[in-house]
């Protein structure tokens, strides 16, 4: 009887390592075309933040930690164990032990400390957006797996920024190369590495086989199944959408709405969706002038949004698949520390009329409110048609009047610098990040004038003591707390018109297999995708 | 006929000076900061972008950026990207073989095409066939490039599957963005070797000749096409001159490396160095095949020549 469940263990164990084997043998092989609308810079992560190169080089280097997206957690990958000093000064890495570059030479602390030095290293003006710049002090080699990085003052965002543009590269190969020539010959710990770069045209990677240190939230250990990927830059809507039909590309992003929908609906193609963390489609409120100034003309415009047909209206193709949702708050609900009841303007127009008569603005004779002779008209810039006109109409019907100014990204920009010179401006104000800190960026009022992007232009120090605070608790519930302070704060007081979630919406061959983006939506996993043959 | 020449060869040097100073000054000139888009879309401290703007020394005078520009420019030093740090000498070297290839291909196919349907169109002059000529070559000239690009990839890649969208491995990939350059400046030569040929062909050394008892295609080819084909040879230099503009956007459409590819991308990133060397190029281009239209035109007619 014994011997017989024994047998019979044995040969489920059997079968189930057949099986296993047989699954990494039917995914393995093939190459992908990975077809995308933008030219990378260079594939060096110290020195680059540029989304296009991060799609690249993510697959050829890997961080230290990466957050799940399933819960927002930090995961293991390159460290195994990591740990933060009570001051929020110092973090401990613990090393994984066995990893190897892709030229051979062995990843230590000294290659994480000499990663960390060279991406702050005045000389070299790395323009790495997300690394701590101004927070980064010094590393320490405590032995050959652990290292200590100090920071000059604590920085909660430091863990996410580990996670996502610490990418790890190999100092063997940057004395090889040169710091400014690396970017064009990238060795890294990745699951996939460099072949060639035919610049406006392709970049190839191939596998590494070597590749045994995949993080364990990812589906599979082991080397990538896919022998080869080829990134190909296809500028042309258009021609990305064609040259997925015609079958020379796999993966396309940046999908056009109309062609998304068409192709939805034919079985050979899949959406493939990057739901977006960070800040929202929303415009600045200039709080400073009239008529802009008043809480009730703020308030009574995000009250006045029909946010769900704004979104059918134009990204109907998207909001199907579950994207490009409507938003009411400050952050996208991917976002670490999101508050769901921080959203407080729910389309009511009865409500939003109220609060404009009790302000005292009158209806004119036109439809549109007066007070003291003066319209109620309002600004609003964007660099693309379609979601101002419906917003246009939409408070209309509460009797605002916007004045829509459609421009490209950098005149509107020009435009908001000068805003204080007599010019207000609804503008456009997305950000997508994975730390919530990037509310500082637009909120805090250090950041109005000379160059920052506070275009509400408030300065209200109650905000600023709670962004102060959510910017260097290093304790997660602690944080959060705070973060949910803030949301509320600025929502009370309508500093910002939150319209949609601004995701990525990319397209797919059906035979390409388990491939997902990360936590921040933009960045494929590679290492699990694999070709139906 | 020497004098005409040097003296041509001076003006167009001049030109190519004064589009690179403008050119220099409408890029900087145009809003937006270059630092900044080197960040890409998310905001970046403000001290962080003054360090990228210092080391690309876009923190100095305008003049004195200018200045520095053209004394590297002189001593045969293009700089380097600022986006990419590549030597901008390094991507004309790369881009340039590719646009002439375009360039090439698409102007043998508007001379042979155009020469071959203007004979055709003149020779069946108002017969169904002559229509049929003259609305093609209307098409040529009414549709935008984009979007006679768009078209021929939808038909021709993705219905019928014979030509591959893009990449540059072989002769195959050539044929469409060579066919969507190539309409435009063959449409335009297909109307005037037809207008030139119905000119001649009512001359009174035509009609001796028929009267000669001459073959018909002796008296096409022989007697009127030559006499057609004097201004179509200056008109063809100048349309080599708008093909290198029209590269610009079907090396886009097309995803095909090249000078007009590397000048879009570059005006958008606000890549000044780029910009520069590819305008240089296009503007050098330009000059040389219009210079080569003058000194063509001026030994076919000696009236220019003293003029």
């Amino acid at each position: 009887m014994c011997r017989a469940w024994v047998l019979c263990g044995m040969l489920l164990l059997a079968l189930s390592v057949s099986f296993t084997a047989a699954t990494a043998a039917s995914h393995e092989g093939g190459t992908l075309v990975y077809a995308l609308r933008d030219e990378p810079d260079r594939l060096d992560p110290n020195l680059s933040g540029l989304r296009p190169s991060q799609i690249v080089f993510f697959q050829i280097f890997d961080p230290l930690i990466v957050r799940d997206k399933r819960d927002q957690s930090f995961k293991p990958w390159l460290a195994t164990s990591w740990s933060v000093s009570a001051d929020g000064k110092v973090y401990t890495f613990m090393l994984r032990s066995g990893v190897t570059f892709q030229d051979g030479t062995p990843f230590d602390a000294a290659a994480v400390r000499f990663n960390f030095d060279r991406t702050h290293n005045p000389k070299l003006a790395s323009r790495c957006g997300g690394c701590a710049v101004g927070f980064y002090d010094h590393a320490v080699v405590v032995n050959p797996h652990t290292v200590k990085i100090y920071l000059k003052r604590p920085w909660a965002p430091f863990l996410d920024a580990v996670s996502l543009y610490y990418r790890m590269v190999s100092p063997a190969a940057v004395q090889r190369y040169g710091d400014q020539d690396f970017g064009r010959h990238p060795v890294g710990t990745g699951p996939l590495r460099f072949v060639e770069w035919i610049p406006n045209d392709h970049i190839t990677l191939e596998r590494y086989p070597a590749y045994s240190w995949a993080a364990p939230i990812l589906h599979h250990t082991g080397p990538a199944y896919l022998d080869r990927v080829i990134f190909r830059m296809l500028p042309e809507d258009g021609t990305r959408v064609a040259a997925l039909e015609n079958g020379e590309a796999q993966v396309i992003d940046n999908a056009p709405a109309q062609d998304f929908d068409r192709l939805t609906k034919d079985p050979r193609y899949k959406a493939l969706i990057g739901f977006v963390p960070g800040i929202p489609f929303d415009f600045a409120i200039n709080v400073t002038m009239p008529p802009t100034n008043e809480l009730a003309v703020r308030q009574a415009m995000s009250y006045g949004l029909d946010r769900p047909t704004i979104v059918k209206t134009v990204f109907g193709p998207f909001e199907k698949v579950g994207a490009f949702l409507p938003a009411y708050g400050l952050l996208t609900p991917y976002t670490y520390g999101y508050d769901k009841t921080a959203g407080l303007y729910h389309y009511d127009p009865a409500k939003a009329r109220a609060l404009l008569d009790h302000a005292g603005w009158k209806v004119g004779p036109d439809g549109i409110r007066q007070k003291n002779g003066r319209r109620l008209t309002i600004p609003l810039g964007s660099w693309e048609h379609g979601v101002p006109e419906v917003m246009q109409a939409q408070l209309k019907q509460i009797g605002i009047d916007l004045k829509l100014f459609i421009a490209t990204g950098t005149a509107i920009q020009t435009v908001n610098e000068n805003q204080r010179k007599g010019v207000t401006l609804l503008s456009p104000l997305p950000a997508p990040r994975s730390d919530p800190d990037i509310i500082s960026a637009f909120l805090h009022s250090r950041n109005v004038g000379g160059g920052g992007f506070n275009f509400s232009f408030v300065k209200d120090p109650a905000l600023d003591r709670l962004l102060d605070a959510e910017a260097v608790e290093v304790d997660s519930a602690k944080r959060v707390q705070i973060l949910s302070r803030v949301q509320h704060m600025v929502m009370e007081k309508a500093y910002m018109l939150a319209v949609y979630d601004w995701d990525n919406i990319s397209l797919k061959s059906a035979t390409v297999n388990d491939l997902e983006f990360d936590n921040i939506g933009f960045f494929p996993w590679l290492h699990d995708a694999w070709l139906a043959h | 006929m020497l004098r005409f020449a040097l003296h041509r060869v001076l003006q167009s040097v001049l030109v190519v000076f004064g589009v690179l100073v403008i050119v220099f000054l409408m890029v900087h000139l145009v809003p937006g900061d270059p630092a900044q888009v080197l960040f890409g879309d998310a905001p970046v401290p403000k001290a962080q972008v003054e360090e990228v703007r210092h080391a690309l020394g876009l923190d100095q005078p305008l003049a004195v950026q200018l200045a520095r520009y053209l004394r590297r420019v002189l001593t045969g030093d293009l700089g380097r990207s600022l986006k990419t740090d590549r030597p901008v000498a390094t991507d004309l070297a790369r881009a340039i073989p590719s646009t002439t290839e375009l360039a090439v291909a698409a102007m043998a196919l508007a001379a042979a095409g155009g020469v071959f349907f203007g004979i055709v169109s003149a020779s069946s002059h108002n017969t169904w066939l002559d229509s049929g000529v003259s609305t093609v070559a209307l098409l040529g000239i009414s549709f935008p490039t984009f979007w006679t690009g768009l078209l021929l990839i939808w038909l021709f890649s993705v219905k019928l599957d014979w030509f591959p969208i893009t990449g540059q491995y072989s002769l195959r990939n050539l044929v469409l963005p060579a066919i969507t350059l190539g309409w435009y400046a063959g449409a335009i030569l297909a109307r005037l070797v037809r207008s030139g040929m119905l000119e001649v062909l009512r001359q009174e050394y035509i009609r001796t000749a028929w009267a000669k008892g001459v073959t018909r295609r002796r008296i096409l080819a022989w007697h009127a096409l030559r006499n057609a084909l004097i201004p179509v040879i200056t008109v063809a230099s100048v349309q080599f001159g708008t093909l290198l503009g029209g590269a610009v956007v079907v090396e886009t459409v097309f995803a095909r490396d090249g000078v007009g590819r590397m000048l879009v991308l570059a005006i958008l990133q606000k890549d000044f160095p780029e910009v520069q060397g590819a305008v240089l190029v296009l503007a050098l281009a330009y000059t040389f095949s219009n210079l080569l239209a003058d000194l063509c035109y001026g030994s076919i007619d000696p009236r220019v020549r003293y003029g």
